[in-house]
């Protein structure tokens, strides 16, 4: 069972605002087969949520445009389909999970009149069983079934994200995007919230879209790993290919020298030098050159191609034959 | 032995809320020697933060005493406290927000100068925020730049150069770096640590992430609904936790290495409450697996069980 | 500064896009501009007040653009002049009850506890008298004039803005940078006035374009019921009054100042919903 079922290809995104262009994503590609979890890692302004976004078709309306490429979901391009299909498509085929559980419920319902209105939208059971199976699935997420009639400010961070995961997996949709799913979660909670995802993606065989910054979660639930950078992706390849030894984007390189480890004894970190590029005025050439210890004068002039070797794709001028 | 900078005895504030009393630091006893660099980690609503301003008389103490060079400065006067803010400053966690938007950075760093009268003439005063400036590694160019124009990384220097204007001896330094990015994250942590060893501050370093609390610190307090539950230097704290907080508290975190998925870990059930009139004995003790009629009966004090490890569990 | 210049320009742009408030500031700026020179333009002892009872109630003609009024003095140039109490009279009003309210808000914000709760509830009591007969009450009791209704009508928009800076204050006062400032030794009257004041301006301008909008549409109304400016000062609101009674057959008497009034107000909320837009960063686009 190892089909692509979700391709994208070459997508570009833009922001059009007043003042300026934001170009946020630039030309990405990638395949998720059924049943893999992709992370999706990258600092603040990398264009992860965006990349997610566009798939949800969610951009924000008259600003964000999708400039070029095609999103193939299950043999249809996203990109032409009516609102009317998208609509059915979303909850459905594909769902979300949002960074900020505090703000992504409804205070007015009740969390079993919000987990029941995902299955109600989307006809997925009989009127009278409704109540029965937001029971089941608010157990499978791991609330008691009698707190259906508690509303969103009863619950506790951890708890309200759990509920916001039952919303998501409620039509037992095909592909989930977790857009940050633990970030304003405490240590402890993530591991939980965590723990309750990869079980429930192994149980229901749910494809998983993870967009993080932190190359922990990563390590623990993905299988495959694209690292964004400036609206690109950099060096994508399996969960081994990234975390072993062996050739590397500079960038990724960077990016694993920055984080603080357990196990090492106190030390200087390697931070990367500089700041992210202004993406209303994206350098030429390679976008991470101004930053990269092993700048070329290619890499001032020249985009990098992708260099393939296996799995693994990296887009640096370093590999180039 | 040396007299530590920072020393807190008994150490307590209460919050009156609507629902009862809520201990948001209770008994907490520390000290910290100068140079060095105390990491203080727990989760939220755990009285981190709470205990840093305390500590800097930004908040009122309800009881206990917070000592500076063995006097204790709650007791201090208006105009004692005034000249004594001078040697303890404080750098906060979000970079947007601890900054005015409507003052360049020159006049954020500048205002220091304004508000204590007399440290530098008003001509010195643009050279030594250019000198401050390069300290903190924000290039000159920026002095009349908005904190709106920068980003994560270059306000966080702001806040930063802002601490040091007045030369201050302690910095607590209040989730410093979670609201950067990893590879600015780490550009910063490098940055405190420069300064650290160049004018021998003494940092209380407040933070939920453990790693990066056993980065910069000598020793490290973990921290539960407001009590201090384990007290060690960072090695051993990360190389035998003892508490069962701590255990589960270090083995949440997400590691980035191969092999992170069949790691075994210690996943604790159940959420952090908030202490509102907490009952007597350990507060941890209804999430705890290990938990016995013991832990709810009396108080658990702070135990010496080797030398310089210190933890308030039953099981020790 | 350059900096600032830029923060500024920011706003005035997405205050251009706007149509609807450039409108509004274009037909302001001109009624700002006749009640500066309007004294310049007619002659306030020959043409605004003298009677002349032979040309009294005629239509309007080449010599009267907009015609006379019962005692034959020439509409266009009362209109015009006019415009000099409307307009004076909505920012002293908007100022003093501004600083007034500001002030009483600011303190009540910063300090909270006992002393928020004692002014607020004496705000509350002003506000629960509705402000135009609260004004009518105090112009019986210190007497009809400019200056009295000026004081009127400052009394009753102070508790608006106490109402207002206090909330926007509530909000900044726990800002980190006011935290900040405590830490290095700010005192209190500079972290008000130095950091949390400046950050709580843009509801304040906002609240000031509508309040004289309102302001000068109260005075009028006070006038038009015989407590406001007495004539034969050409209030607007007193002109209607004077013009009422020939209703009927000379409905100009009363269309023109009408439509000042009209115009100034509608200029004010076009221009004050527009700034409200343009000075939210949450409705940039």
């Amino acid at each position: 069972m190892s089909e692509k079922f979700l391709e994208i290809k070459d997508l570009a995104v833009t922001y059009e605002t007043d003042e300026e262009n934001v170009n946020a994503v630039n030309s990405i590609s990638f395949s998720l087969n059924k049943g893999e979890t992709l992370g999706i890692v990258g600092e603040t302004g990398a264009g992860k949520t965006t990349t997610a976004l566009s798939i949800m078709q969610l951009l924000p309306k008259e600003v964000g445009k999708i400039k070029n490429g095609s999103i193939i979901f299950n043999d249809e391009n996203l990109l032409e389909k009516n609102s009317h299909y998208l609509r059915q498509i979303r909850g459905e085929k594909i769902s979300m999970i949002f960074q900020d559980p505090m703000t992504s419920l409804n205070p007015v319902l009740t969390v079993g009149e919000q987990i029941g209105e995902a299955l109600e939208l989307h006809n997925k059971a009989k009127k009278e069983n409704i109540n029965q199976r937001v029971g089941e699935i608010m157990e499978l997420v791991g609330i008691p079934a009698a707190r259906k009639s508690e509303y969103p400010h009863q619950f506790s961070g951890g708890m309200k994200q759990r509920v916001v995961i039952a919303i998501a997996l409620a039509c037992e949709p095909e592909l989930i995007i977790a857009d940050e799913p633990t970030t304003a979660l405490d240590v402890t909670i993530q591991a939980q919230v965590l723990d309750l995802m990869d079980e429930l993606k192994n149980t229901l065989n749910t494809s998983m879209i993870m967009i993080t910054h932190d190359l922990g979660i990563v390590a623990q639930t993905c299988d495959k790993v694209a690292i964004m950078y400036a609206g690109e992706i950099i060096e994508s390849g399996t969960l081994e290919d990234i975390f072993s030894e062996g050739n590397h984007h500079p960038y990724t390189v960077g990016l694993f020298n920055s984080i603080p480890k357990l196990n090492d004894k106190k030390t200087r970190l390697e931070p990367i030098d500089g700041l992210m590029p202004d993406p209303t005025n994206l350098p030429k050439g390679c976008k991470f050159h101004p930053r990269c210890l092993h700048c070329m004068k290619k890499c001032k002039m020249e985009e990098p191609k992708v260099y393939k070797k296996g799995t693994k794709t990296i887009r640096c001028h370093l590999y180039d034959n | 032995m040396s007299q530590p900078l920072i020393q807190t005895k008994n150490l307590k504030k209460y919050f009156n809320t609507s629902k009862g009393l809520l201990h948001a630091v209770d008994n907490v006893n520390l000290s910290i020697n100068k140079g060095k660099t105390l990491g203080v980690v727990g989760e939220s609503g755990c009285g981190k933060s709470t205990l840093g301003r305390v500590v800097l008389r930004l908040l009122d103490a309800t009881e206990g005493e917070v000592l500076y060079k063995g006097d204790n400065i709650l007791e201090y006067g208006k105009k004692d406290m005034k000249e004594l803010k001078k040697k303890l400053q404080i750098i906060f966690q979000d970079p947007y927000a601890s900054l005015n938007p409507r003052m360049t950075v020159a006049q954020i760093i500048e205002e220091v100068f304004i508000v204590n009268k007399g440290i530098i003439s008003k001509k010195q005063m643009r050279n030594r925020t250019k000198e401050l400036m390069e300290t903190v590694g924000l290039a000159n160019r920026l002095i009349n730049a908005y904190p709106h124009e920068l980003d994560g990384g270059r306000r966080q220097r702001i806040g930063v150069a802002r601490a040091l204007a007045l030369e201050p001896d302690f910095i607590v330094c209040d989730e410093p770096v979670s609201a950067l990015d990893v590879s600015i994250q780490a550009q910063i942590l490098n940055l405190m640590m420069d300064l650290q060893e160049e004018k021998n501050l003494t940092y209380m370093f407040i933070t939920h992430d453990l790693s990066v609390v056993k980065h910069i610190s000598n020793e490290i307090a973990v921290m539960y609904l407001g009590q201090c539950v384990e007290k060690v230097s960072s090695d051993e704290l990360f190389q035998n936790p003892l508490h069962p907080y701590t255990k589960a508290l270090l083995s949440a975190i997400p590691i980035p290495e191969l092999g992170a998925k069949n790691r075994k870990r210690d996943i604790i059930e159940g959420e952090i409450t908030s202490p509102i009139n907490p009952k007597p004995g350990c507060r941890f003790s209804a999430r705890c697996k290990y938990s016995t009629s013991k832990c709810s009966a009396n108080d658990i004090p702070l135990k010496e069980v080797s030398k310089g490890h210190y933890v308030a569990c039953v099981l020790y | 500064m350059k900096n600032n210049k830029k923060q500024k320009s920011l706003v005035w742009k997405r205050l251009k896009k706007n149509k609807l408030a450039v409108v509004g500031l274009a037909i302001l700026t001109i009624i700002i501009l006749t009640a500066i020179f309007s004294g310049f333009i007619v002659d306030y002892e020959k043409q605004v007040i003298k009677q002349n009872m032979k040309i009294r109630l005629q239509p309007p003609s080449s010599e009267h653009l907009l015609g006379t009024d019962s005692y034959g003095r020439d509409i266009l140039s009362r209109v015009l002049y006019g415009s000099r109490y409307s307009i004076s009279l909505g920012f002293i009003v908007v100022t003093f009850a501004l600083l007034i309210g500001g002030t009483i808000g600011a303190i009540a914000g910063y300090f909270s506890g006992k002393i928020d709760n004692v002014l607020m509830r004496i705000m509350d009591i002003f506000l629960a008298v509705p402000s135009v007969i609260m004004a009518i009450a105090i112009v019986s009791v210190l007497g009809t004039g400019f200056i009295n209704l000026a004081i009127a009508l400052v009394i009753s928009n102070i508790p608006v803005y106490a109402r207002l800076l206090r909330s926007t204050i509530l909000t900044v006062k726990d800002s980190e940078f006011v935290e900040a400032a405590d830490a290095i030794g700010t005192s209190t009257f500079r972290i008000i006035t130095r950091h949390i004041l400046p950050n709580s301006l843009g509801p304040v301008i906002v609240q000031a374009t509508f309040s004289l909008a309102s302001a000068i549409l109260a005075a009028a109304g006070l006038s038009f019921l015989g407590i406001g400016i007495e004539p034969p000062k050409p209030e607007w609101g007193a002109m209607l009054t004077e013009g009422k009674e020939f209703l009927r057959d000379m409905p100009y008497l009363v269309i023109f100042p009408g439509m000042a009034i009209a115009a100034t107000v509608l200029s004010l909320n076009l221009l004050g919903d527009g700034l409200r837009d343009a000075l939210d960063p949450r409705l940039k686009k």
